[in-house]
């Protein structure tokens, strides 16, 4: 069973409806005591769209921030989805601090998240994705694949190691993350079509699974 | 590279896909999740559902149409026609759209860029514009309004200045309709797309009066070598009222597609031929 974690953050219908459709089976949490050590799930999808820092205090108001950061630690299954891969570092530059008071990421990755050096900010549309290799979220998928993108920000690793993949506009950044069972990536698969919801089955398992 | 997108646009009415002419003469064009899926497999970077029934009835059946594309369809879906409030868009947005378009309530109430944009960000809010040739500026290049109520009403208003406004208080994307271009076949209206995609931090999208391919592609054409793409180089002949490039981030693409005429990937091909990065 897959859990697909709702903290309020965005519209999470469409992940539900791509996990659906690879037949896996998958349910929203109920909240983060599911997350603990009898969860009743194998893997959990991380999704969201917002603000860094309104995504967070929900978080943690709600008790998921710690939750997850233990499901992280214990290198469980686990998908970032777009705001999902930048809350896995410690800060944002969509969050500056406020009298010298930072807001925190879920801080399991090193590194930080920028805004685009650019003109035209959000980004949005297809990008094209160069995945590393040996990325198991990229296994068997065309090189050079288009994934639907939106975003402002992006992430900025410390270690070149977590990077799965890597995208391109104004500077080439950072699109995908993979350390252990951790992975994350900045796309949308949930929106990117028939590449996407390979993608999804890659780490899902699954009748698109290879 | 950041692909350039092409996005078949569905007026629903009623639970059919129809398409008018300048704004009128309405023709049937068959069942909207049928076309969804047929574009889809087609290659289709997005899809856009305008309701153009605008009563409740013909509302509650585009709901029911995007609630199973959605199950269908994993592409970006947008919809737009008769949206007026933050509810509506939740009604939307619940239904499986990942944007949603507003026209005439934007022009009558421009706080509502901003509500929406709280309530799910900038990049689900599509501010669409009708615009429209109305006279010349003093230094005689064109002028176009924004016009409200289906292209049925002036509200004096200067097109470019109203995307600037949008763009800088809630729009995260710019629909633009050419209303002398739309239905015409005879190509986007160019200068109004360059007008607006140098004057806007934000994706364009252009819409209305393809005809040929050839229009298509030169919707989302990059500006030629050494013109940096936003800007507006003048006293170059390739900028000029009749070059033919748009630099749109996408173009909107209806009548053709729906009569069969042409296909995704035969838009695609063209786009690339005029040096424009696409989705394969």
């Amino acid at each position: 069973m897959i859990g697909v974690v709702d903290y309020g953050a965005g519209n999470l219908g469409s992940v539900m409806n791509a996990l659906q459709r690879l037949g896996v089976s998958a349910r929203f949490a109920s909240g983060p005591e599911e997350l603990g050590p009898r969860s009743p799930f194998e893997r959990i999808v991380f999704p969201g769209d917002g603000h860094f820092a309104t995504a967070m205090e929900s978080l943690e108001r709600s008790g998921y921030a710690e939750a997850l950061r233990e499901w992280i630690a214990a290198d469980r299954p686990f998908l970032g989805i777009c705001i999902g891969l930048q809350l896995l570092f410690g800060s944002s530059e969509e969050a500056p601090p406020e009298d010298g008071r930072e807001v925190r990421g879920l801080a399991v990755l090193p590194g930080t998240v920028k805004r685009f050096p650019g003109r035209k900010v959000p980004l949005i549309g297809w990008n094209r994705t160069a995945a590393r290799p040996g990325s198991r979220l990229f296994a068997g998928l065309p090189a050079d694949s288009f994934f639907y993108y939106i975003h402002s920000y992006y992430a900025d690793p410390d270690r070149d190691g977590d990077v799965a993949a890597e995208a391109e506009y104004y500077l080439r950044y950072c699109s995908a993350v993979e350390r252990g069972a951790l992975s994350a990536v900045q796309f949308h698969p949930e929106k990117s079509g028939e590449i996407g919801l390979k993608l999804l089955g890659n780490w899902a398992g699954g009748s698109h699974a290879r | 590279m950041l692909a350039k997108r092409i996005i078949p646009c569905l007026d629903v009415d009623d639970g059919r896909v129809v398409k008018g002419i300048k704004f009128e003469g309405i023709r049937d064009a068959g069942d909207p999740v049928e076309l969804a899926q047929r574009y889809n497999a087609q290659g289709a970077d997005e899809l856009t559902f305008l309701d153009i029934g605008a009563s409740y009835k013909s509302r509650a059946t585009l709901m029911d149409v995007v609630r199973r594309v959605a199950k269908e369809v994993f592409i970006p879906l947008c919809v737009g026609g008769g949206i007026r409030t933050v509810e509506d868009m939740r009604e939307a947005m619940n239904a499986g759209a990942d944007k949603v378009s507003v026209c005439t309530a934007a022009l009558r109430r421009p706080e509502l860029l901003a509500e929406m944009a709280r309530a799910y960000g900038s990049q689900c809010v599509v501010l669409s514009i009708d615009a429209k040739r109305v006279g010349l500026r003093a230094d005689g290049t064109p002028l176009w309004n924004a016009f409200a109520k289906g292209g049925r009403e002036d509200t004096g208003m200067d097109a470019i200045e109203w995307a600037i406004f949008a763009a800088e208080h809630g729009a995260g994307e710019i629909l633009l309709n050419s209303i002398d271009a739309d239905g015409t076949g005879e190509g986007y209206d160019l200068e109004l797309t360059r007008a607006v995609v140098a004057a806007v931090g934000v994706p364009v999208i252009a819409s209305g009066g393809a005809g040929t391919l050839d229009q298509i592609a030169e919707a989302v054409a990059p500006p030629p070598e050494g013109q940096a793409s936003g800007t507006e180089a003048s006293g170059r002949e390739t900028s000029g009222p009749g070059a033919r490039w748009g630099d749109a981030d996408a173009a909107l693409v209806a009548t053709m597609l729906h009569f069969g005429k042409t296909t995704i990937a035969e838009i695609k091909r063209h786009a690339e031929m005029k040096g424009a990065c696409v989705r394969w």
